[in-house]
């Protein structure tokens, strides 16, 4: 590869990184459900044979960060040289590389003159893959068996012939199977997509020529991570962040992480964490990779366009039996909030030598909405009269931290995720709920020299019959809350209200599971504000005078 | 007749004049003066004495600016106040909540253009079958109206919740402000973008606002000057659709004029595309900071029916364009990871690329032109601008060759190839989105960088051809000249085929067709020069993505044909998404009727003499288009002395006035014969 010029290389990460994109148009202009089309709560990646990531539509890193990890499983399950041209394998077990049930992984192999050459894959969040609640995702889960349908490394597809029994076990097992079919083939065509423009590029350089440019690529973004962590100096920094349980105790669960960086190496260890807790927040192994992955990237290359080459110099330690590491069939289904706290830990370690990178803590609430039932408005009365069953999710944003010279962003869904606010006319257009007000949180970005961002409220009424509700968040106490910074204050919390401003108000805590709402019911959930950064009283005059008339604060 | 256009860049404005009865084409470029008219006053004055013809004998005169454009991506706009739903107060603020980029911790979202200290809730709520479950009483509304007042507004935009179903609210409350605020202008969203989704209707409806009374000023200052020159020639603006409209049918929704900046050129490449028989094209207008691309298939040009501007979605009938920021000034740099990386940053025009001299010192994309031996330093712009060669080659060795250990030229060939990969990545996206085949569509580049980088990149894409107009330079303002005046009225009508009234359909169709007429009779289009296009969003039942799908001429008995519409449907779906499923029920969800008046064209034919076999090229000079041959001694050819019938073979380096043609080694060239050249790969 020694005579590959970096020019060369730079053009061809551009041809890998536009293949990515365009199997993310390929997917996303296909799919079916509001969770992908108007969400965007999908990923798209391609691989070397090896499993190593090439390149990534920028969607959801969450998603992304795992596909490497499950690709080692499903070659364990399904050797390489059983991989054949048309193949496609989905997966979505948790403790085979994958991530949460709901998250479909797919994978196909991408020939070139008869020679494996790459590997595609595209992960979609399904609204539904079975189990005891509508969305499949419960924070009281005591297994994974709770979690719908687990799908190990099959072929779905073999050698372009569809295997129609796994599309009809899956059919029989979710909520909506005909989103769920047409979310499926969209992730098809994304697979699909990859191949067929990979298989090209490859015929244009030739495999062996193909082969050299990919390992160049993935050994530049090596170089830079290299030169970045060199460039933090060797040390060592720790850091706790504490989680709320609420499902099996009142315990908060502590995660927590020591940073080493010696030479051109940083090792992330987060062995010291809570042991696994039989609730639905364990994180499996493959997404606590990705998260710290994440966090690295954030703190070290934030602009650089991502593939492995990043992770190379970046060792990751766990401990089997912990929230990070759990064994099976601890549950999993909402190892996205774990997530979101597991970035917080590594960037709050790294905070004090991340230099501009750094910020003060972000939301990490996640406020999901999940509710499922009957939509009985008369105008949806399907052609026999009976009423259509729906399933809708949300997820609201809240701040981010402040940063030197820079508040956090306002209303915004953080690391892991990056899903987009489902629009207020198109889920009452779906399904009987109504949002009746959609805000941001005036003073709850935590105060600083550069104030933290508002988080966001969102009232949602169930206008007709009796819906199935799952709701659940996280930093609703000021041990949780997102911190701040060199002198900033903390962000304000998030919350979960039963019919707010009536009399039968009720704060629901950070979880509820399976509750029944009824017509009439209002729910709010709220999201925290991001972390203050820097003495408040160094505040610029004109924007604090911003945030009154604005009534940010 | 005589028709003038002015299209007014950032940099330069553009002047065409055609007078068909002295058979004669004028051009010329004055620099641009933004956000005031002298820069147009002074480019008529001197093109009008230039072609020897008094101000008052122009007939038309057609103005493509970006006034609009550059009040919202300044936040310069007007002051507005905007009416939402009890409960969308901060529905700018939160947008679709996603953060622009995934691993910065410290980034933000541009500015909504409506303050939340500026935006009024009102009591009143529409379900989502557009039924009201909270009525607007006469008593609120004089509420709200009275709140909005006292904001002191330059302009109002309304935006209620499902809207889109029943203007009704919208309008009384427009009634009780306009009571208040007489001659404010008052823009709602049932009227500006009737359509689901409150974040893009509510935004598209505010931007309209915020941009309305800075056009209106522009317009009105335009108008009396013009007047007080004696040009007498009735005004038409240029819109983002590519038609034209009357300044005051404009005023109606600024927000359509937004996008019209790169408009012109789409237009003249359509034309391109039928005067040539080469149906489909992909035209490249590069400048000094950034680079549009459109996709013209089938002689028609590409629309959408919106677009993110500056991070946020506006949602109007569009031509399909990509921009992205590439162009002359865009700077190379080696990061941390010894990667060659070509823009955001650019140069700009101040101080420019390091070769202008003008104390830029980073290397540029033009620079490496200098550097190749692309570009004559002494011969830029016809020679009005010396180029300084050692200053390039300075900058581009010092931030690129020597990082990388590179040569000169190789760095130079470097910063090309990088900034062709961004720029094909563009081309990809737009064609690939659309389910198109590049590999059979021409390239058409203009613009003054274009078509130096239109033969790299057409040989990396497999593009059959790359044509390059007689007037690069003046492309656009060209097209400007050959619109149509257009109007476009949309309805939401969301009814499945199998469940839906003829009767209701063809009242919809028209309703809105009936609006239009109107509108053209008001811009004073005879009934025999308008025409109609009718155009449906349809989806499969349950699915959520919307293809447009032109409907057959509506009226006649029996027109209304669901089994064909819906085949039309899935054949179109099938085009763009590689499948689809017909047994599938299909819904309208957007009814929308454009409506178009011919407009008279002057046209001449110019006589551009015939050539044959290879002209003589003026000179030879040393030019390095491939790393590995470096610096060959190639010829150069005078654009003027290429005649219909010429033919030419790479490398070699065509030059003009307003910009230079690239033929690389192993392609030719023909001169079609209106004056076009045809650079394609030798078989």
């Amino acid at each position: 590869m020694s005579d590959i010029d970096p020019i060369s290389r730079d053009v061809f990460q551009h041809q890998v990184h536009g293949i990515a994109e365009e199997m993310s148009m390929a997917l996303r202009r296909a799919a079916f459900s509001s969770i992908i089309w108007d969400m965007y709560d999908y990923s798209c990646g391609l691989f070397s044979p090896e499993g190593e990531m090439l390149s990534q539509a920028e969607t959801i890193p969450a998603q992304l960060g795992i596909m490497s990890t499950a690709i080692r499983y499903m070659f364990a399950k399904i050797p390489r040289d059983q991989w054949k041209p048309g193949d496609i394998i989905v997966c979505n077990d948790p403790y085979q590389g994958c991530t949460h049930t709901p998250d479909v992984c797919l994978f196909s192999p991408v020939f070139h003159d008869g020679e494996l050459i790459a590997l595609t894959s595209t992960i979609a969040h399904h609204v539904d893959i079975g189990g005891k609640v509508p969305g499949s995702e419960g924070p009281d889960n005591m297994e994974v068996f709770a979690e719908g349908l687990i799908l190990p490394p099959l072929k779905l597809i073999e050698e372009g012939r569809p295997n129609q029994a796994i599309f009809d076990i899956l059919a029989a097992n979710v909520r909506d199977p005909r989103g769920s079919a047409g979310d499926l083939r969209a992730q098809i065509a994304g697979c699909r997509t990859g191949e067929r423009r990979l298989a090209e590029l490859a015929g244009r350089y030739g495999n062996a020529r193909f082969r050299e440019m990919c390992n160049a690529c993935l050994a530049y973004n090596e170089t830079y991570m290299r030169r970045a962590i060199a460039a933090l100096g060797d040390g060592r920094w720790e850091a706790e962040v504490f989680m709320e349980d609420d499902v099996t105790s009142k315990e908060p669960m502590r995660l927590h992480a020591v940073v080493t960086v010696a030479g051109e190496e940083i090792t992330i260890d987060v062995s010291g964490s809570e042991p696994q807790r039989a609730n639905g927040m364990n994180c499996p192994e493959a997404s606590t990779l990705s998260m710290i992955h994440y966090a690295v990237k954030c703190v070290l290359a934030p602009d650089l366009p991502q593939n492995q080459g990043c992770d190379r110099p970046v060792h990751v330690v766990t401990k089997k039996g912990t929230l990070l590491d759990p064994i099976r069939p601890a549950a999993v289904s909402v190892r996205h909030i774990t997530q979101q706290a597991m970035a917080d830990v590594v960037l709050k370690a790294l905070a004090p030598v991340a230099g501009n990178y750094a910020a003060a803590g972000c939301h990490t609430s996640f406020p999901s909405f999940v509710l499922g039932g009957f939509d009985t408005r008369p105008e949806m009365a399907q052609d026999d009269g009976s009423p259509p069953y729906f399933v809708i999710a949300d997820i609201i944003g809240g701040g981010m931290g402040g940063a030197q010279g820079q508040d956090g962003m306002n209303a915004i869904d953080s690391h892991g995720g990056n899903c987009a606010i489902l629009s207020a006319e198109v889920m009452e257009t779906l399904s009987p709920v109504r949002v009746r007000r959609t805000a941001l949180v005036p003073g709850s970005g935590g105060k600083g020299r550069f104030r933290g961002g508002l988080g966001i409220e969102r009232d949602y009424e169930l206008v007709a019959g009796n819906g199935i509700l799952t709701g659940y968040c996280q930093q609703t106490r000021t041990d949780t809350a997102p911190w701040g910074l060199e002198g900033g204050e903390d962000g304000g919390l998030a919350a979960l209200i039963r019919n707010p401003g009536t009399p039968k108000e009720a704060s629901l805590g950070s979880k509820m599971v399976g509750i029944l709402l009824h017509e009439g019911d209002v729910l709010r959930t709220r999201g925290a504000g991001g972390g203050g950064w820097g003495d408040p009283a160094e505040r610029d005059p004109a924007h604090l005078e911003r945030d009154r008339v604005e009534g940010y604060a | 007749m005589r028709t003038l256009s002015a299209d007014v860049g950032g940099t330069f404005t553009d002047l065409v004049l055609i007078d068909d009865e002295a058979g004669k084409v004028h051009l010329d470029k004055v620099p641009s003066t933004p956000g005031r008219a002298d820069g147009v006053l002074s480019g008529i004055g001197r093109i009008a004495a230039s072609a020897g013809i008094a101000p008052g004998e122009i007939d038309i005169f057609v103005h493509g600016f970006t006034v609009g454009t550059n009040a919202f991506l300044t936040r310069n706009g007007a002051r507005v106040a905007m009416a939402v739903t009890r409960g969308m107060r901060d529905v700018l603020e939160i947008g679709d909540q996603m953060r622009p980029h995934l691993y910065r911790l410290s980034q933000s979202r541009p500015e909504p253009v409506v303050p939340r200290s500026r935006v009024v809730e009102v009591a009143e709520r529409r379900d989502a079958f557009g039924k009201v479950v909270e009525a607007l009483t006469p008593e609120e509304a004089e509420r709200v109206a009275q709140a909005l007042a006292a904001l002191e507004p330059e302009a109002v935009a309304v935006c209620l919740g499902f809207s889109f179903l029943d203007a009704g609210h919208e309008e009384m409350l427009q009634g009780a402000i306009s009571r208040r605020l007489p001659g404010v202008p008052i823009y709602l969203s049932s009227r500006v973008n009737p359509q689901i989704e409150e974040y893009p209707r509510a935004n598209t409806t505010a931007v309209a606002a915020y941009v309305g009374p800075v056009v209106d000023r522009y317009v009105a200052t335009l108008d009396q000057a013009l007047a007080g020159d004696g040009v007498n020639a009735p005004l038409r603006l240029m819109r983002s659709d590519g038609g034209v409209a009357t300044p005051e049918s404009a005023r109606a929704n600024p927000a359509t004029m937004m996008l019209s900046g790169p408009a012109g050129g789409v237009i003249a490449g359509a034309a391109m595309a039928q005067e040539l028989g080469v149906p489909d094209l992909v035209t490249f207008d590069m400048g000094g900071t950034s680079a549009d691309f459109s996709v013209i298939a089938g002689s028609e040009p590409r629309m959408v029916t919106g677009r993110i501007v500056d991070g946020v979605p506006l949602r109007l009938p569009t031509l399909d364009i990509e921009t992205i920021s590439a162009g002359g000034g865009s700077i190379a740099h080696v990061d941390l990871g010894g990667a060659l990386r070509v823009g955001p940053q650019s140069a700009g025009s101040e101080p420019g690329p390091a070769c202008y001299g003008q104390g830029g010192r980073e290397a540029t994309v033009t620079d490496a032109a200098v550097v190749l031996g692309i570009l004559d330093p002494g011969a830029f712009l016809g020679g009005e601008m010396a180029l300084d060669a050692d200053l390039a080659c300075e900058a581009v060795m010092r931030n690129v060759a020597e990082p990388l250990g590179l040569s000169l030229e190789a760095a130079a060939l470097g910063i090309v190839r990088v900034a062709s990969a961004g720029m094909i990545q563009a081309i990809r996206k737009l064609s690939v989105e659309r389910g198109l085949d590049i590999r059979d569509f021409a390239l058409l580049a203009f613009g003054g960088a274009g078509p130096i980088y239109a033969p790299f990149m057409a040989r990396d894409l497999a593009m059959a051809e790359v044509l390059v107009p007689a007037n690069p330079g003046v492309y656009a303002a060209q097209g400007l000249l050959m619109s149509d005046i257009r109007h476009v009225a949309q309805a939401a009508f969301q009814r499945r085929f199998d469940k839906l009234e003829e009767a209701d359909l063809d009242t919809r169709l028209g309703t809105l067709r009936g609006e239009l007429d109107d509108a053209l009779a008001h811009d004073g289009i005879a009934s025999e020069n308008r025409y109609f296009r009718h155009v449906a969003d349809m989806r499969c039942s349950g699915q959520f993505h919307e293809l447009a799908v032109a409907l057959p001429e509506p009226g006649a008995p029996g027109w209304w044909r669901p089994q064909e519409v819906a085949a039309a449907f899935h054949a179109e779906h099938e085009k763009a998404y590689g499948h689809t499923d017909p047994d599938a029920p299909v819904e309208f969800v957007n009814l929308r009727v454009e409506a178009f008046g011919r407009t008279p064209k002057a046209r001449v034919a110019a006589d551009l003499g015939t050539g044959e076999g290879a002209p003589e090229p003026v000179g030879h000079r040393p030019v390095c288009l491939d790393a590995g041959e470096g610096f060959r001694n190639t010829a150069v050819y005078r654009r003027a002395d290429l005649r219909p019938g010429h033919a030419l073979a790479g490398p070699a380096v065509i030059t003009q006035r307003d910009t230079t043609t690239v033929v690389l080694a192993g392609q030719n060239v023909t001169v079609a014969p209106n004056g076009v050249l045809r650079v394609r790969t030798a078989a």
